[in-house]
C-alpha cells in the first residue's frame, strides 16, 4: 500500500515531465541542491522565507514541493509553521514529511500538534505520529498513547510499544505491563523491547526497583532469548549489589549463551574481584574458562593469584584461558611456568603462552625470560630468542650472539633473526664470522640477511667494516659482502659493487651484477638517486655477457620510463 | 504479515530454551518463511553436510546476508571463506543483485540451496539463522540492524552504520538492550599496518599526541539532496522501490537513486565524503586517541578542513591529502608521527618506530570476520562494536552538521548535543517513515 501512497500524483508526474508547472519545480528544486551542494554550501543558501512556505504547505503545490519546503522547516521551522504541518498529519501522501519537520522542532507548539494528531490520524499515519512522539520522549502523550497498544493495526500497536517505551516513565511502563497478559503474540516482541526500554530509561532515572521487577519479568522461559539476555544485563545494571551473585549463578548455569554473557559483564564491570577468584576453581570448567576470559578483560590486578592457580588446571581449555589470561594480568614470577608450556605438546597451549609472554606488560619480564634461556631444551630456546626480539627486549641481542656458534640449527636460526631485528654494528664482526660457519647455502642467506640488517642501522661505520672484510675473503664471502654494501646503496659501498663488474672471477661479477640491480632498483624510487640508478643499470649492460642480468637490468631501465 | 512471520521466529526461539546448540536443532528441522521467498529450497540438506576443512554442521553458525552489491558480495565471501560458517540466505530489493548473490553463495557449496529473498523481513524471521550480514545502502544500516536485533540475530554491518546520529544511538542501545554482538564493518581496525599505527599513538611513542588526521573520500560529488524527475517504476519482483527508501522520505522513482555514485552523496541516503571515508579514518584517530566512548567536543572549519577537538586537547583533522593510498591516517605527537594508508605503506618519524616491519596492503575484511565470529560465539565485545561504531560516526555526522550550518558547532559526548545551538540539534535526527522506527 506505501508504494502507491503516491500514485496518483506519480502518475500524473510520469506523464508530464512536459508539463510546465512541474519542469518549474523540479528545476527550481535542482537549482536549489546545486547552490545548497557546492561551495561553502548549506550555509550561503538563500535566505529561507517562513511564510512563502507556510504558502506552499497550505496551498496546491505538489508532493515534492511541499516536501523541499518541510526538509527547511526542519531545519529552521518555528511556532509559526506548525498548523500547517499539523493539517497534514492525517493525510498518508503527506503525513511523513510534516514529522520530518515537527518531530525535530524543540517548541510545545510542535509536540502539542503530535498529541492532537493521535486521534485524528489512524493507520500507518497514526503509528508514524505515535513513533514521533516516543522520539521526542514525550510524557503527556502516555494516556493518549496507551489506547493505541490495543489498536487493530499491528503497525500502530507496535509502535505504541515502542514509543512507551522510549518515553520509559512510570505510567509509560505501567501501560505496558498492564497490557502484557492479554496482548496477541503479534505484539509480545515489540511489548517485550517496549519494556527493556522502558526499564532502562527507569533505571537512568533512579527507579532501579522498578526496573529490575520488569527485567525479572522478562527473564521468564516464555520470553524469546534476546529478551531474557537482555533482562538479564538490564537487571545486572539495576541491581548492581546483586549482580556478583547473579553472575556465578549464571557461569554455572546450563545455557552457554547466559554463562558467556554473565562473564562478558564481568569483563566490563568493576568490583566483586575478590569474590569471583575465589569462586574460579569451584566452577564447571566451560565457565572457568569464560570467567578467565572476563577477569582478563576487566585487568584488575587482584585476580592474578587465581589466574595463576588456573593454570595448573588439568582441562585444555581452562589452561589456555589462564595462559591468555596470563598475558594480560601475568608478573615476571609467572614466566618460568610459561616459558615452560612453550613446549607443551598441545599446540593450542603452547601458542598461547607464546602470544602472552609476547604481550606482557608487567616490570622485569625480559629479564625473566633471558633468564630461561639458558636452562631451555634448543626448540624453546629458539622460541626465546625470537620472543624476545619480538619484546624488542635488549637481552636479545648478547644472547644471540651467544648462540650464533650454538650446535642446533634452529637455535642458530632464530639467533641470526634477532640479529636481522635488532643488531648494530657491534655484532658486526661475529655475525661475519659466522658466514664461514654456516652450515649451509639457506643459513648463509640468513647470515647476509643479518648483516644487511646491521648494515641498515650501522650507516658508516658498518660500511667501513664491511669494505675492510672485503681485502682477502673467499669468493663467497666477497659475494656476501657485495650484497650487503648494495643494500645501503651509499655512493662508498656501492664503488666495489661496481667494480666487480670487472673482477676476473666469473661468480664475483655476476653476482655484483645482481647486486647492482638490487640497489639500482631501489634507488630508483628516490628522485635523488634516480640518475646514480641509470647509470648503474647502464654499466651492467655494457660490461656483464649475462643474457639473464642484461635482460633484468633493460626491464630496470624501462621501469624508470 | 512481517510482525507474524517475526513473531514465528521468536515464539520458535523461545519454544526450546537458547544456547548455540539448540539454534542447530532450527537447522536440521526448520521450514523456511515461504511467503515471499522468490526462491526457497530445502534449507537443510547441504547445511547439513560437512567436509574437508569446514566444521561440521552442529559447529557451524548460519548466515544470512542482505544486500548484496559489491561490497555484499565481498563480504559474503569472507564469510563464506571460513570453515565455520554457512550462508543459507540472501537478500536484495534488486533481481540482478539477488540472483547474483544466490548464484556466488550455489557455486562456492555447489548445489543450489541458499534461499533469496526481498523483504529482509523474511529472512530475519527464519529462526534457523544465527547471524546477519548487513551490506545494503548507508539508508538502511541502522533500522536493519535493529531489526536484526528484534529478531534475535548476531550482526556484521557495512560502515557507516547510521545516516543521522540518533540512528546508530538507537542501535547501539537496542544491541545491548537485547544482548546483541555487533561488528561494524570498519575492518581495519583488523589490518596490520593500522594497528601498528594506532599502537604507536596509544603506547605513547609518538609522545603526546598533538593531532590526528583523517582522510575523507575525495573525489565525490559534492552533499546535496536533489529530486530527481519521476520515472516507471520497476515491477517489486525486478526493484522494490518501497523498500529501498525504507525510512527515507519517499518520492518517486528515479533510476539514478540507487547507483551509488549517487545516493553516497544524497543527504536522504547518506553523509557523503566525510562518513564515507570517515567511518574508518576518523575511527582509526579515535582509537588512537583511547577516545572510544566519546567524541570531540568542538568543531570548526579552516579552509577545507574540518577539525574537532577533544576533551583531552588532541585535534581530529578532517582533510584531504594524506598518502599511501586509500583511507589514510596521520598521527601526530609531540616525539613523532605515523602516517599510512591501505597501501600497506608506513613511514614513521623517527623512521626506528617502523623497526623492519613490513605490511601487506590492501583492505580485506576476512580477519574482521572471523573476530567477529569468535566474538558471537563467546559473547564478548567486537573491536567495532556498536557504541564504538556510534561513537566515530557521531564525530563524522557533527563535521557535517558544522559544514551545513558554517559555523563551529560545540558538542557534549555526555549529553550527545550540541551546545547553544538548537538548529545544529534539530540535525541530529530524521524522522523515520512509517512503520519503521528505532
Amino acid at each position: 500500500m506505501l508504494s502507491k501512497r503516491w500514485t496518483p500524483a506519480l502518475q500524473e508526474r510520469q506523464r508530464s515531465v512536459k508539463n510546465k508547472r512541474f519542469q518549474f519545480v523540479y528545476a527550481a528544486a535542482l537549482c536549489v541542491a546545486a547552490v545548497l551542494a557546492f561551495g561553502q554550501a548549506w550555509a550561503q543558501a538563500p535566505a529561507f522565507d517562513e511564510n512563502a512556505a507556510i504558502g506552499v504547505l497550505s496551498g496546491g503545490a505538489s508532493p515534492i514541493e511541499k516536501e523541499t519546503v518541510c526538509r527547511e522547516l526542519r531545519q529552521k521551522g518555528t511556532p509559526a509553521s506548525v498548523p500547517a504541518l499539523a493539517a497534514m498529519l492525517p493525510n498518508p501522501e503527506l503525513s511523513h514529511m510534516a514529522r520530518y519537520a515537527l518531530e525535530a522542532m524543540p517548541f510545545p507548539e510542535a509536540v502539542q500538534a503530535l498529541r492532537d494528531a493521535v486521534g485524528k490520524t489512524e493507520g500507518p499515519c497514526k503509528a508514524g505520529v505515535i513513533t514521533s512522539l516516543g522520539a521526542r520522549r514525550d510524557a503527556e502523550a502516555v494516556d493518549l498513547v496507551a489506547p493505541a497498544l490495543k489498536d487493530a493495526n499491528v503497525d500502530v500497536a507496535r509502535a505504541a510499544a515502542g514509543a512507551l517505551g522510549r518515553i520509559g516513565t512510570k505510567r509509560a511502563a505501567k501501560a505496558l505491563l498492564a497490557y502484557e497478559a492479554t496482548a496477541p503474540e503479534s505484539l509480545r516482541p515489540a511489548l517485550a523491547e517496549g519494556l527493556l526500554a522502558a526499564a532502562e530509561r527507569l533505571a537512568k532515572d533512579g527507579e532501579n526497583g522498578k526496573a529490575a521487577g520488569i527485567y525479572k519479568e522478562l527473564q521468564q522461559d516464555a520470553w524469546p532469548m534476546n529478551v531474557r539476555m537482555g533482562a538479564f544485563r538490564g537487571l545486572m545494571d539495576a541491581k548492581p549489589g546483586k549482580a556478583p551473585k547473579r553472575l556465578l549463578a549464571a557461569l554455572q548455569g546450563d545455557e552457554p549463551m547466559f554463562r558467556d554473557m554473565a562473564a562478558q559483564i564481568v569483563a566490563e564491570t568493576k568490583g566483586a574481584t575478590d569474590r569471583y577468584a575465589a569462586a574460579l576453581p569451584t566452577l564447571p570448567v566451560a565457565a572457568q574458562a569464560a570467567l578467565l576470559r572476563g577477569l582478563a578483560e576487566r585487568k584488575d590486578p587482584s585476580a592474578h593469584a587465581a589466574v595463576s592457580q588456573a593454570l595448573q588446571s588439568a582441562d585444555p581449555a581452562v589452561k589456555v584461558a589462564a595462559v591468555k589470561a596470563l598475558g594480560v594480568l601475568g608478573a615476571a614470577e609467572d614466566v618460568p611456568a610459561l616459558t615452560g608450556l612453550m613446549g607443551a605438546d598441545d599446540a593450542a597451549v603452547a601458542d598461547a603462552a607464546n602470544a602472552s609472554l609476547t604481550s606482557m606488560q608487567a616490570k622485569d619480564v625480559d629479564p625473566a625470560v633471558a633468564n630461561a634461556v639458558g636452562g631451555a631444551t634448543p626448540a624453546v630456546k629458539a622460541k626465546l630468542l625470537e620472543l624476545l626480539a619480538n619484546r624488542r627486549a635488549e637481552q636479545a641481542v648478547p644472547l644471540a650472539v651467544a648462540s650464533l656458534k650454538d650446535a642446533d640449527a634452529a637455535v642458530r636460526g632464530a639467533a641470526l633473526s634477532v640479529i636481522t631485528l635488532l643488531g648494530k654494528q657491534e655484532q658486526f664482526a661475529d655475525t661475519l664470522a659466522s658466514l664461514s660457519t654456516a652450515a649451509d647455502s639457506s643459513e648463509r642467506s640468513s647470515v647476509e640477511k643479518a648483516l644487511i640488517g646491521i648494515a641498515s642501522r650501522g650507516g658508516d661505520a658498518t660500511v667501513a667494516s664491511a669494505l675492510d672484510a672485503l681485502n682477502g675473503a673467499n669468493t663467497q664471502t666477497r659475494v656476501s659482502l657485495l650484497r650487503v654494501l648494495a643494500s645501503t646503496t651509499q655512493p662508498k659501498a656501492m664503488e666495489p659493487v661496481l667494480a666487480s663488474l670487472d673482477d676476473a672471477d666469473e661468480t664475483v661479477r655476476t653476482e655484483g651484477a645482481w647486486a647492482v640491480i638490487s640497489a639500482a632498483t631501489e634507488m630508483g624510487k628516490n628522485p635523488e638517486t634516480k640518475q646514480r640508478a641509470v647509470d648503474a643499470l647502464n654499466a651492467v649492460l655494457a660490461k656483464s655477457q649475462n643474457n639473464d642480468v642484461r635482460q633484468r637490468a633493460q626491464e630496470v631501465l624501462g621501469s624508470f620510463k | 504479515m512481517r510482525v507474524a512471520i517475526i513473531r514465528e521466529a521468536m515464539t520458535m526461539t523461545k519454544a526450546v530454551s537458547g544456547g548455540r546448540a539448540t539454534r542447530r536443532q532450527f537447522l536440521k528441522g526448520a521450514a523456511a518463511a515461504a511467503a515471499g521467498m522468490v526462491v526457497a529450497p530445502n534449507i537443510v540438506a547441504s547445511a547439513a553436510l560437512g567436509s574437508g576443512d569446514r566444521a561440521a554442521a552442529s559447529e557451524r553458525l548460519t548466515v544470512g546476508v542482505i544486500g548484496l552489491g559489491e561490497r555484499g558480495q565481498y563480504d559474503t565471501g569472507a564469510f563464506m571463506s571460513q570453515p565455520d560458517t554457512q550462508v543459507v540466505a540472501v537478500c536484495d530489493v534488486m533481481a540482478e543483485r539477488r540472483n547474483a548473490g544466490k548464484d556466488l553463495v550455489d557455486a562456492r557449496y555447489g548445489n543450489k540451496d541458499c534461499a533469496a529473498y526481498i523483504d529482509m523481513l523474511e529472512l530475519l524471521a527464519r529462526p534457523d539463522i544465527d547471524v546477519v550480514l548487513i551490506a545494503t545502502g548507508d539508508n538502511w544500516h541502522s533500522e536493519a540492524s535493529i531489526l536484526a536485533a528484534r529478531a534475535g540475530k548476531d550482526i556484521y554491518c557495512e560502515k557507516p552504520m547510521s545516516v543521522a546520529i540518533a540512528e546508530s544511538r538507537a542501535l547501539s542501545d537496542t544491541m545491548r538492550r537485547l544482548g546483541r554482538i555487533f561488528q561494524c564493518g570498519t575492518q581495519r581496525r583488523s589490518i596490520g599496518n593500522f594497528r601498528f599505527a594506532v599502537d604507536l599513538a596509544r603506547s605513547g611513542k609518538l609522545g603526546n599526541l598533538k593531532e590526528l588526521h583523517a582522510q575523507e573520500a575525495a573525489g565525490m560529488p559534492p552533499i546535496n539532496e536533489i529530486v530527481l524527475p519521476a520515472e516507471a517504476e520497476p515491477s517489486r519482483e525486478q526493484f522494490d522501490w518501497n523498500r529501498w527508501l525504507g525510512p527515507a522520505l519517499w518520492r518517486p522513482y528515479n533510476k539514478q537513486y540507487p547507483t551509488r555514485g549517487f545516493w553516497s552523496s544524497h543527504l536522504d541516503f547518506s553523509g557523503g565524503s566525510i562518513t564515507e571515508w570517515g567511518s574508518h579514518t576518523v575511527d582509526l584517530c579515535q582509537w588512537a586517541n583511547n577516545a572510544d566512548d566519546t567524541s570531540p567536543v568542538e568543531y570548526w572549519q579552516e579552509g577545507e578542513r574540518f577539525i574537532g577537538r577533544y576533551a583531552n586537547g588532541v585535534k581530529l583533522v578532517i582533510r584531504t591529502g594524506l598518502r599511501f593510498g586509500t583511507c589514510p591516517v596521520r598521527f601526530e605527537g609531540d616525539e613523532g608521527w605515523v602516517e599510512t594508508g591501505d597501501s600497506g605503506q608506513m613511514e614513521t618519524y623517527p623512521a626506528s618506530l617502523l623497526q623492519e616491519r613490513h605490511f601487506n596492503g590492501g583492505y580485506p575484511s576476512d580477519n574482521h570476520v572471523r573476530a567477529f565470529l569468535d566474538c558471537v560465539k563467546t559473547r564478548q565485545q567486537c573491536v567495532s562494536n556498536a557504541e564504538v561504531a556510534h561513537r566515530s560516526i557521531s564525530a563524522c555526522h557533527v563535521a557535517n552538521i558544522c559544514k551545513r550550518l558554517g559555523r563551529p558547532v560545540k558538542w557534549d559526548p555526555v549529553a550527545e548535543a550540541c551546545i547553544g545551538d538548537e538548529e545544529a540539534n534539530r540535525l541530529r535526527s530524521r524522522a523515520y517513515r512509517e512503520p519503521w522506527y528505532l
